[in-house]
């Protein structure tokens, strides 16, 4: 939302200060202010030329030859390439101006004919975006005079950001109240002349049907327009508005239209009133009335857009049909145009959710919505349109009517609200006097009403203005005190440490320790939106019912989708080692509770994917890249030290205990060799190969090897123990044996471990041989042994009966023979 | 009387012979063939001591001087030629190019918005807050209107919504969590809340359709806009550094009141202006304020006996600010490169 410093100035003489400091007074007390712009600069040399005749161009079907004058008889040539009229005012740029555009002037030959300077159009001079035409100017500026001063630039103009709570400050009088040291005390309108400024209207007033000055109003339902005020005016000559109300619009990057439409503009900027004049000759009865919309009835809009109505719309409507959607746009049929010499003038108060579904419907959002959707002032209608008539009066003349209409209920009370300067001191931590309270509020419409107490704990009884509908409570009033006082005033206080009764939730435990176990292994932690690519959501995955596109138009099921795109990414980069993880949430469909059933099922996972060299490349040898049983060393790594849980190869009829875990998903990017992560009987996670038709890698991309789990497996309760250290000698021993290859290496190890004495501190197999001695279907494996007792030296005795037992029972149990050589 | 003074005699021929080729020996092997020779078990040494028996007992003990000391100069002469072969040799040996590089693992890292988050709730926990959590889907009740917004309002638009179904949303913001716990616990309530949020933005530099936030509520009696001042002053000087000055400027959000936005100066050009902080000298970093009645009030908590404040904060924005990145979407893209640069 714009607002015009020079104004401001008019509206509040009291206001000091450059535009950057009442930019920051505003920021500071009541909205920001994102950006000041300059209007009217780099144009001091242009001046106001009248055209005295126009030529054609003999060397140019486009081009005409202009003779103009600025305050002297002596003509000048100019070359235009826009029609221009001869007796009308134009902006001229003499040789040697330099435009803010940039564009530097001088006397130069059009086609065989000089053209001393350029006439100008709203772009070059920084008044606007149209490049069209050149810019007709007001018809009450003098020829020579410099257009810049007689426009009264330059300006300056503050671009607010409007919160939806003051939406009052999208008028010029409200922002100047805030601006001003007197507050509401400092302000005036200024007068549109004598004359204009004696008019009054007489008001003639109904509930829902009135008719007066030969127009009748009827609001047929209150809910959609709670006041709606009309003034006749006849005889208006409808033409260019006057430079200084030009300019004013001109300011706030408005293009003028002519005097009457001017006119409710000014008086919308002025007062936050959106206006809306018709040209009563077009009106239908003359009659006007605010209805719900007729299914599959018709109106274009002044925007040229045809709209098709239904009963969500609140439309405007004479006794023919739709004239207007009520609070959002006029329409075409009924419009001022520069015949019109009768005008029905419209003041309102539309419903802000009717007006919000209204655009809404319509696709339009307009200044006239913006301001009814945050609800306008119910008390000053009557100012607001007649301050308008008296500004169409002054600069289009005619007559209005003194009979006007006002439909609707009248404005009730005033609202009183309580502050207790208790409440205050609670919610501030600062004590204010009732007297500091009043001298902060009452200057920006918070007047004292009667009946205030002089407890502490009394509340202080203060009007609302009408035009602050945000103001509903007593908080409001308190937040009124803490920003004019100065939020930066509240000093002193100390920062303090408070119990919480809240526990922190364990999730974040978790994710702490993934997080380590993963880096220390050399994994950079990726982060995701949410989202499933295309091809890369699950079966089921949860739809979005507004995505942004149709390639992100629904939740990931798993982290893995999130991760092989990361991969991706890299691999198109040509970077072929690639070691992510990522933390995050995979949404399925069917929470199913009785909160929403339609709320999507929430599992916080750890996943990982890694790719390519087992170690950065090195001169001192070849690399091997990540394989199976990194992978799967990985697998048992985060098992172990996470999950509490094993890690098993998938067998064939995992696939309903893994869907029923709900890591179907996961299981969809795996093939090949796989495995479960368990624990506490429950498929916990899964690792393994990513199928190569997953991944869209260049021919010299290694593996992809990947993995997912459930952050809710991760243990918290580990507490690590401490085992005594044994002082007595350890016995190392090794045993190579040739058995059956169905004989798995773990069912091999169980027989081992139940042959094995207490003593036995460690095995683990080293060395695994196929082919050349060993017979077909058999293969050769070998274990080292570490035995240690807690609390004595091992004899060599003890310890060959100890691997005699292994033995024996290899053989036994497991058709096991032992290797000698 | 001639045999003790030869004896003497040939052990100091000896010494003096076995000096001087140890001294000479060029290599180790020369070396270790001296010290065979001359201090060896069978050595000249050991050969002329089996000799000592033969000497009249008088004479033993200057044969036995002479003896010891020829084997101690030998000995001490052979271990610092030694040493000075090995060190020439080990010279000779480290051919090597000292100046290749080693043999390294890979690095790991953790997410530079992960860091920020970390840091930023290491400091309010240690002012008693926890670290909690809220789901991601969200019902509008959470999202909306327990947070005192209004649907169908100007102020809903604040936040652009994606939806799964009639009335469930992904939240668009971490607020929801402050219903839900308050729901739940009654006050003392203390708690930071990391998150992911969405908002129909498409990604640019500056926005990301899901996005970290980190949410925090402090419930108590006895809680006022200078506590709460001053706890978001202690936590900028703390993250920003001391020299960072912090300003409240009003706002609005429908959950709070009054509501502040929170600008740091800005830590490029200390205040001045530049292109970090668009000219102004500040950077905006979180909407905060002192928590709504009506919050407490659907929460079932008396806004007349507790207040408090709550704030939010863009972690990734944060982020960018800390470690200079300009573009919000690096953080999503899982470069490696980008990301390795945060070990
Ligand atoms: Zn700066």
């Amino acid at each position: 939302m714009k607002v015009s410093v020079n104004w401001l100035r008019e509206l509040a003489p009291g206001i000091d200060g450059s535009p950057e400091e009442l930019a920051d007074h505003l920021s500071m007390t009541a909205v920001a202010v994102d950006e000041i712009h300059r209007v009217g600069a780099g144009i001091e040399s242009v001046v106001v030329a009248r055209v005295e005749e126009t030529t054609a161009h003999p060397d140019a079907d486009r081009l005409n030859l202009a003779s103009i004058t600025v305050g002297t008889d002596e003509p000048i040539g100019v070359v235009v390439g826009a029609p221009v009229r001869a007796g009308a005012l134009y902006p001229h740029a003499p040789p040697g101006t330099t435009l803010p555009d940039g564009l530097k002037i001088g006397a130069r030959k059009i086609r065989g004919e000089t053209s001393h300077g350029m006439l100008c159009s709203e772009r070059e001079l920084g008044l606007g975006w149209d490049h069209s035409g050149i810019l007709e100017l007001p018809p009450d500026l003098v020829p020579g005079e410099p257009l810049a001063e007689a426009l009264g630039f330059p300006d300056h103009v503050l671009e607010l950001d409007l919160t939806p709570n003051r939406a009052d400050l999208a008028g010029h009088l409200a922002v100047a109240r805030e601006l001003a040291p007197e507050g509401g005390a400092g302000l005036v309108l200024p007068s549109f002349g004598s004359s204009a400024d004696a008019w009054k209207p007489t008001w003639i007033d109904g509930a829902s049907d009135v008719s007066a000055a030969g127009v009748r109003v009827i609001i047929e339902d209150p809910e959609r327009c709670s006041r709606f005020l009309g003034i006749v005016i006849r005889g208006v000559r409808v033409g260019p508005s006057p430079a200084w109300l030009a300019a004013r619009l001109w300011a706030l990057g408005g293009r003028p239209i002519n005097n009457v439409v001017d006119a409710t503009n000014y008086a919308m900027h002025e007062l936050n009133h959106p206006l809306h004049a018709y040209d009563l000759a077009t009106l239908r009865g003359p009659e006007v009335r605010v209805r719900a919309g007729r299914g599959g009835e018709r109106l274009r809009t002044l925007d040229g857009e045809e709209h098709v109505l239904s009963e969500v719309s609140s439309v405007i409507a004479d006794a023919d049909g739709a004239i207007g959607l009520a609070g959002v746009m006029g329409g075409e049929g009924t419009e001022v145009s520069p015949t019109t010499t009768d005008v029905f003038l419209e003041c309102a108060v539309f419903d802000p959710l009717r007006t919000r579904r209204t655009a809404r419907r319509a696709g339009l959002s307009t200044d006239a919505s913006y301001r009814f959707e945050r609800g306008v002032d119910r008390t000053d209608v009557e100012k607001a349109i007649t301050r308008c008539a008296r500004l169409i009066l002054a600069t289009a003349g005619g007559r209005a009517e003194e009979q006007a209409v006002r439909v609707g209920p009248p404005p009730g009370e005033r609202i009183v609200l309580g502050l207790r300067p208790s409440r205050v001191r609670q919610v501030l931590g600062r004590s204010f006097e009732r007297e500091e309270l009043t001298g902060l509020l009452a200057p920006i419409g918070f007047e004292p009403a009667n009946g205030s107490g002089k407890a502490d704990d009394t509340p202080l009884r203060l009007y609302v203005p009408g035009w602050r509908n945000d103001v509903t409570r007593e908080i409001d009033l308190v937040e009124e005190v803490a920003r004019r006082h100065g939020y930066n005033r509240f000093e002193g206080g100390a920062f303090a440490v408070r119990p919480s009764s809240v526990p922190d939730d364990p999730a974040w435990d978790r994710a702490e320790r993934v997080r380590r176990l993963f880096v220390a292994r050399g994994f950079l932690e990726a982060r995701s939106a949410s989202f499933a690519t295309g091809r890369r959501a699950g079966p089921d995955a949860v739809e979005l019912r507004n995505p942004l596109s149709a390639e992100e138009a629904r939740l990931r099921t798993d982290l893995i989708a999130s991760l092989l795109d990361r991969l991706e990414y890299n691999l198109a980069r040509g970077r072929r080692d690639v070691r992510l993880f990522e933390i995050g949430t995979a949404f399925a469909a069917g929470r199913d509770d009785e909160e929403s059933p339609a709320l999507p099922l929430e599992d916080l996972r750890a996943a990982f994917v890694v790719t390519g060299g087992r170690e950065p490349e090195h001169w001192g040898g070849e690399t091997a890249d990540v394989g199976l049983w990194d992978l799967k060393g990985l697998a048992e790594e985060v098992a172990e030290d996470l999950l509490g849980a094993g890690v098993t190869p998938i067998l064939p009829d995992a696939a309903e205990r893994i869907a029923e875990a709900g890591l179907g998903p996961v299981a969809r990017w795996l093939e090949g060799e796989a495995f479960e992560l368990e624990g506490q009987g429950r498929v916990v996670g899964l690792a393994g190969r990513v199928m190569a038709s997953a991944v869209d890698a260049p021919r010299w991309a290694a593996p992809v090897w990947a993995g997912e789990f459930r952050l809710t497996a991760v243990r918290l309760d580990e507490q690590a123990a401490f085992a005594p250290l044994s002082p007595y000698p350890r016995v190392g021993r090794d045993l190579a044996i040739i058995v059956s290859e169905k004989r798995t290496v773990s069912e091999l190890e169980e027989v081992i471990r139940e042959a094995c004495p207490p003593f036995l501190d460690s095995v683990w197999l080293f060395d695994v041989y196929e082919g050349g001695e060993i017979p077909e279907g058999s293969r050769s494996l070998a274990w080292r042994f570490r035995f240690q007792a807690a609390d004595r030296t091992l004899t060599d005795e003890e310890v060959d009966a100890a691997m005699n037992a292994v033995t024996f029972a290899l053989e036994e149990k497991s058709d096991a023979r032992i290797r000698t050589s | 009387m001639t045999e003790p003074v030869q004896l003497v005699d040939a052990l100091k021929r000896i010494e003096a012979d076995g000096l001087a080729s140890i001294e000479a020996a060029d290599s180790l092997e020369a070396l270790e063939a001296l010290r065979v020779r001359f201090l060896g078990r069978s050595g000249d040494l050991a050969g002329m001591l089996s000799r000592i028996g033969q000497a009249p007992p008088e004479d033993r003990r200057a044969i036995g001087q002479a003896a010891n000391t020829a084997k101690r100069r030998l000995q001490e002469a052979h271990t610092s030629r030694l040493a000075a072969l090995e060190s020439a040799e080990s010279a000779g040996v480290a051919q090597a190019d000292l100046t290749m590089p080693g043999r390294r693992a890979w690095e790991g890292g953790v997410h530079p918005v992960t860091r920020v988050i970390d840091e930023i709730c290491e400091i309010f926990r240690e002012l008693g807050f926890s670290k909690v959590r809220g789901p991601e889907a969200e019902t509008e009740w959470y999202n909306f209107q327990a947070l005192n917004i209004p649907l169908e309002h100007p102020a809903a638009d604040m936040w652009d919504t994606f939806y799964l179904a009639d009335g469930v949303v992904l939240r668009s913001h971490t607020s929801p969590v402050q219903a839900r716990i308050m729901e739940t616990h009654e006050p003392p309530v203390r708690v930071v809340v990391p998150g992911l949020c969405y908002r129909r933005d498409p990604f640019d530099p500056t926005h990301a359709p899901a996005f970290e936030q980190i949410e925090g509520l402090a419930v108590d009696e006895g809680i006022d806009f200078v506590e709460f001042r001053s706890t978001i002053e202690h936590f900028v000087h703390r993250f920003f550094g001391r020299e960072t000055t912090a300003r409240f400027r009003p706002a609005y959000f429908p959950f709070t009141e009054p509501s502040a936005e929170v600008d740091v100066s800005c830590h490029m050009c200390g205040g001045s202006g530049c292109s970090t902080c668009k000219g102004t000298g500040w950077i905006e970093i979180m909407g905060s304020g002192m928590v709504h009645p009506a919050v407490f009030e659907a929460v079932g908590y008396d806004p007349e006996r507790y207040t408090g404040y709550a704030f939010g904060m863009g972690s990734a924005r944060i982020a960018m600010l800390r470690y200079g990145i300009p573009d919000i979407r690096l953080f999503y893209e899982g470069d490696a490169r980008f990301l390795a640069q945060f070990r």
